[in-house]
């Protein structure tokens, strides 16, 4: 889509975005249920970590915990030994290393009775509409490519999603049995609350594309049309 | 998982649970693991990223605990983003991310 007027058109856009973003949400939990408290075994339980997950939602020690894990998947990269593939850029590792934590700390809080799955939701939608803000603020001096970029691999959750699972399953083994299996059970239970999302959206994205051929069939050969 | 992750991992969350201060941990964890400077640099900057979603969500809670809802403060903070541009560069940028936007969402649904 193009937009005409930015002025005219920022708070049509500001919604398109967060359609965008309520999708991408839904198929990013699609691509994390298949976390199970089988395949988990907990190493070593640490108070820090269970203090994240009690915290309320954003408390500013959270980010702590986050450049933890940061600098321990970006060393452990550098050697060789993490055991998935690490994105490359800085903005998809620190999306990676805060959306899976953050998705742990949801899961923890839906299974507890403190969110229900709407809140969820709108609090996962909230994480992706401040983190693509602060990725469009540290790369907005650049030009339009290097922003087109940037979003691009923030999101995209592609291919960033596709570590979203396996860094997850790296955070779990250091809460205590009950708590791993709460979060395994929350995880999935996100992820199967947005499966009907999803189906949604590939029938969206899907029937655009659909109307996208037929207007270039159109214009390409009216006669042939009429 | 992989047994010299684990202990690596371990290691760091043991040091941060004693000391607490999250930046003398990961300078010595750079140091002690003869981090290059190229890795150093990533983890600076991927620790930068980490404040300045912090700051971001932040801004986000106030803005809805004063009445707004995310559509709103999304418009607030593209506004100050772009104070300084032209109207048609501005409009160029709106029209960029959604083109972005539109990409990452049929990326994605690939995927599914």
């Amino acid at each position: 889509m193009k937009y005409e007027s930015y002025n005219d058109d920022k708070k049509f856009f500001a919604q398109d975005c967060e359609e965008q973003m309520r999708l991408m949400v839904a198929v990013g939990d699609v691509l994390t249920d298949d976390i199970t408290e089988e395949t988990i075994s907990v190493i070593k339980e640490f108070d820090c970590v269970n203090k994240f997950l009690e915290l309320p939602l954003n408390s500013p020690e959270e980010v702590n915990l986050k450049k933890i894990f940061a600098t321990a998947v970006v060393i452990a990269n550098e050697k060789d030994i993490l055991p998935f593939r690490l994105p490359e850029s800085a903005e998809e590792i620190a999306s990676l290393v805060d959306e899976g934590l953050t998705r742990v700390k949801l899961a923890f809080k839906q299974q507890t009775g403190e969110m229900d799955e709407y809140e969820v939701t709108d609090a996962l939608i909230d994480k992706a509409a401040s983190l693509a803000i602060a990725i469009l603020d540290s790369v907005i001096d650049e030009g339009l490519p290097i922003i087109a970029e940037s979003l691009s691999k923030l999101a995209l959750k592609h291919p960033y999603t596709a570590s979203l699972a396996p860094f997850i399953e790296i955070v779990v083994p250091y809460v205590a049995e009950p708590v791993k299996n709460a979060i395994c059970k929350g995880i999935r239970f996100i992820a199967n609350e947005s499966k009907p999302i999803v189906h949604k959206a590939i029938d969206y994205v899907k029937g655009k594309a659909k109307s996208f051929a037929i207007n270039l069939t159109k214009k390409l050969n009216p006669v042939l049309l009429s | 998982m992989n047994n010299e992750f684990e202990k690596l991992l371990t290691s760091l969350l043991d040091k941060y649970q004693e000391c607490g201060d999250v930046n003398s941990v990961v300078e010595k964890a750079v140091k002690e693991n003869g981090a290059t400077k190229e890795c150093s640099d990533k983890i600076e900057n991927v620790n930068d990223l980490l404040d300045a979603f912090a700051q971001k969500a932040e801004s986000l809670q106030l803005a809805k605990d004063k009445g707004k809802n995310r559509r709103q403060w999304m418009v607030c903070e593209l506004d100050k983003l772009t104070e300084s541009r032209s109207e048609e560069e501005k409009t160029l940028l709106i029209s960029e991310i959604h083109k972005t936007g539109e990409e990452i969402l049929k990326n994605s649904i690939t995927q599914e």
